[in-house]
C-alpha cells in the first residue's frame, strides 16, 4: 500500500495502524476477529471507528492501547503510537505509555472508577502516576481537570463520591482521569452509549472541544453514525473485523464509496427521514470465523459482482479517500448531478 | 373525535415510601405524577423521554405490570384494574427491548407458541396451533424451520421478531412496545421497524410506543407524548411537535436525535445499478 496516507509519517501522526490482526485462539485453529485493519491518526482530529457489534472496532481499540483480553492477541501488523511499537514493546514500556500518551475512557463510567474513594484523589492519583509532582500540585490540577470539565465549584466536587454523580458527571470525571497523564492520544470505546441523549450531547462536545484545545489525537469508537457524524472530522468503517472505508467525515455521510457504509446510512432513521425511504439490510453480518474470503459484505451486498467474491484490499480511491468496495466506482455515479 | 380505544387519566406511581424502622415516614419517590393521554383505535402513540423519566412505568401499568397509586385506565369504555379477566389481558400485550426475557431458553419457540395458543382457546388441536404457528411466523418474515429452534440460535432481529410473533399469537387490540429496537445494531433495527409499521398498516394494530429516540418515533407514530420527571411536558402530533416544538425540553429533546448529513446519493440510480447487477 505504498503511498497510501497511513504510510506517511507526518509531523502530527500520534497513531499508525497496519494491517492488524487480532486472533483468538491458537494460531493455526483459531480464528482472527480483527483480520485487516489500517488506520491513523493525527493531532487535533478526531477519528470515529464505526462499525456493528462483531465489526472488530472494539478489538481494534484494545489492540491499540495492548489491552486484549486473554486468549486474545495480535498475530500480525504494526501499532506504533509515536515512537513506540506496542506489538513488540515490553510491559514496562506499555504501561508508561497506559495513562500516560494515551489515556482510555470506556463506555461504563462506573467501572472505572473507584467507588469507595473521592473522585478529586482518583483525578490527582492519576495525575501523579506518571509525572512526578507533589500531593499539593497534583490536587490543584485535579480541581483545575474538573473546572475544565464543566464541573461548577470544582474544589467542592473535588470531596464527592462517584455514587453521588449521575452518568454523563461520572464520564466527565473518567474523561478527567484520561487527562490527567497529559495524553497526546485519548481512545474511547462507546463513551455516550449508556447515557441520555442530552448528556451525550454535552460530553461529546466536551470531547471534541478538547482536541482543537489541547492539540491532541482522539479515536472515538461508536456504533452510533449521529455521534460520528456530530464529532468526527474523519471516519473509518469497520465491518466483519476489516476496515472497508476511510475517509474525511462528510465526504463519507454523504457519499459513501464503499457498498455497506451506504446500506448502513439508508438503514438509519433520522429527524428529518421517513419510513418508506428506510431501508434494511437483508441477513446480518459473518459470524468471527465464517467471514468470506472476498469482501465479507458480499451475501447482504445488492451491488456486489462476480468478483467481490475475490480478495480485496482497502486502497486509495482518491486523496484522503479509502476503500475496499469494487464497485467504489459505481458508487461514484451514482451520486446525484449538481443540477439535480 | 371518535371514542378512544385506551384512556388514561391521572395516573401515579410510587415507588418506595412506608415507614422506616423507626416507624418515621420515609419519602415515596413518584415516578409518574398524574399523567393524561389516550390512544385512538389504529393509532400509534409514542411516549418518548430520558431514562427515569417514567415512560416504561406508565406503560407497565397500562399492560398490567404495574399496579398504579392513583388514576384510572379505562380500555374500549371499561376501567382496567390491576386484575383483569383473560380477554382484558388478551387484548393488550407487550414487546420487551430484550425478546430473550419473554421466552423460555429450553422451548423451542414455536412450541411456546403453540402452548400459548391452545392455554387461550385460539386453536382446537396441536395442528391447527402449529399452522397458525406457522403464519404467526412468515407475518413476522421467519420460515417454518425456525419453529423448531431454540431462542439461543436467533440473532437480535430474529428475537425481536419472535418476540412481536409471541405477542401478536394472541390477537392484541393494542401493542405496547417498551423500546423494542433500543438493543438492535443499525442493519437490523430497520427491518424491525418496517415490520412494526407494516403490521401497523396490515392489522390496523393500535401501538404504544415507549423510545427515548426521536429518530425511531418519527418513523413509526401518528402520535407522541414527552415526558420529562414522571409528567407530560407536551404533547401532539409527531409533525407538529417535531417541527414547532413549544416545550424547552423538547427542544433540547430533538436537538440530541440523531442528524445525519443529507445523503447525495441519487435512490433511482441506485435502483437501476441493482437492477443491472440483478441479485
Amino acid at each position: 500500500m505504498a503511498g497510501s496516507p497511513s504510510e506517511k509519517r507526518g509531523a502530527g501522526r500520534l497513531l499508525a495502524v497496519r494491517d492488524l490482526r487480532v486472533g483468538v485462539g491458537p494460531q493455526e485453529d483459531g480464528f482472527d476477529p480483527v483480520s485487516d485493519a489500517s488506520l491513523h491518526a493525527d493531532r487535533g482530529e478526531v477519528v470515529g471507528v464505526v462499525g456493528e457489534s462483531g465489526s472488530g472496532k472494539s478489538l481494534t481499540l484494545r489492540a491499540i492501547a495492548a489491552l486484549l483480553p486473554p486468549g486474545v492477541a495480535v498475530r500480525s501488523g504494526d501499532v506504533d503510537v509515536g515512537d513506540i511499537d506496542v506489538v513488540h514493546a515490553d510491559r514496562r514500556e506499555v504501561h508508561r505509555l497506559r495513562g500516560g500518551a494515551v489515556g482510555m475512557v470506556f463506555q461504563e463510567p462506573m467501572t472505572a472508577l473507584n467507588p469507595t474513594m473521592r473522585i478529586g484523589p482518583q483525578i490527582a492519583e492519576a495525575a501523579r502516576a506518571h509525572r512526578k509532582v507533589s500531593r499539593v500540585e497534583a490536587k490543584a490540577r485535579a480541581i483545575e481537570l474538573l473546572g475544565q470539565m464543566q464541573f461548577t465549584e470544582p474544589e467542592r466536587r473535588y470531596r464527592l463520591y462517584p455514587h453521588e454523580l449521575s452518568g454523563g458527571m461520572r464520564q466527565r470525571v473518567v474523561i478527567a482521569i484520561a487527562l490527567a497523564g497529559d495524553p497526546e492520544l485519548l481512545l474511547c470505546d462507546e463513551p455516550t452509549t449508556a447515557l441520555d441523549a442530552t448528556v451525550t450531547m454535552r460530553v461529546l462536545g466536551l470531547i471534541t472541544g478538547l482536541a482543537k484545545e489541547l492539540d491532541i489525537g482522539i479515536l472515538l469508537v461508536t456504533h452510533d453514525l449521529g455521534v460520528a457524524a456530530r464529532v468526527c472530522d474523519r471516519i473509518v468503517v469497520m465491518y466483519a473485523g476489516r476496515v472497508v472505508e476511510e475517509g474525511p467525515a462528510v465526504a463519507i455521510l454523504r457519499r459513501p464509496r464503499h457498498a455497506y457504509t451506504l446500506a448502513l446510512l439508508q438503514a438509519v432513521p433520522t429527524r428529518e427521514s421517513t419510513i418508506e425511504a428506510l431501508r434494511a439490510i437483508p441477513g446480518s453480518p459473518p459470524k468471527v470465523g465464517e467471514v468470506p474470503s472476498g469482501c465479507p459484505f458480499v451475501p447482504r451486498c445488492t451491488l456486489a459482482e462476480p468478483a467481490c467474491e475475490q480478495p480485496v484490499s482497502l486502497v486509495e480511491i482518491a486523496a484522503g479517500r479509502m476503500s475496499a468496495c469494487r464497485r467504489h466506482e459505481l458508487l461514484a455515479d451514482l451520486v446525484e448531478a449538481d443540477d439535480a | 373525535m371518535p371514542e378512544p380505544l385506551l384512556e388514561v387519566r391521572g395516573l401515579k406511581v410510587a415507588f418506595g415510601g412506608g415507614r422506616d424502622a423507626l416507624l418515621r415516614r420515609k419519602p415515596a419517590f413518584e415516578a409518574v405524577r398524574g399523567i393524561d393521554f389516550s390512544i385512538a383505535k389504529g393509532e400509534a402513540f409514542a411516549l418518548v423521554g430520558e431514562s427515569g423519566a417514567g415512560k416504561s412505568t406508565a406503560a407497565r401499568c397500562v399492560v398490567g405490570l404495574q399496579r398504579p397509586t392513583d388514576g384510572t385506565i379505562t380500555f374500549v369504555g371499561a376501567p382496567l384494574g390491576p386484575r383483569r379477566d383473560p380477554a382484558q389481558r388478551r387484548a393488550i400485550q407487550m414487546v420487551f427491548q430484550d425478546p430473550f426475557g419473554s421466552l423460555s431458553p429450553r422451548m423451542a419457540v414455536g412450541a411456546a407458541i403453540c402452548e400459548l395458543l391452545r392455554v387461550n382457546g385460539l386453536a382446537e388441536d396441536k395442528a391447527a396451533a402449529r399452522r397458525q404457528a406457522t403464519e404467526l411466523f412468515a407475518l413476522v418474515g421467519l420460515p417454518e424451520s425456525a419453529l423448531d429452534q431454540r431462542p439461543r440460535a436467533f440473532s437480535g432481529g430474529q428475537r425481536q421478531r419472535i418476540g412481536i410473533a409471541r405477542a401478536l399469537a394472541v390477537e392484541p387490540t393494542l401493542l405496547v412496545a417498551d423500546e423494542p429496537v433500543s438493543a438492535l445494531d443499525v442493519s437490523i433495527q430497520a427491518s424491525v421497524l418496517i415490520l412494526l409499521k407494516r403490521l401497523q398498516r396490515e392489522l390496523g394494530l393500535s401501538m404504544l410506543f415507549i423510545s427515548h429516540d426521536l429518530a425511531v418515533v418519527k418513523q413509526l407514530c401518528d402520535r407522541v407524548a414527552v415526558m420529562n420527571e414522571g409528567e407530560i411536558v407536551e404533547e401532539g402530533s409527531v409533525q407538529e411537535v417535531f417541527s414547532r416544538p413549544r416545550h424547552e425540553f423538547t427542544r433540547r429533546l430533538l436537538a440530541a436525535t440523531t442528524d445525519l448529513p443529507r445523503l447525495e446519493i441519487s435512490r433511482a440510480r441506485l435502483v437501476q445499478a441493482e437492477a443491472a447487477v440483478g441479485r
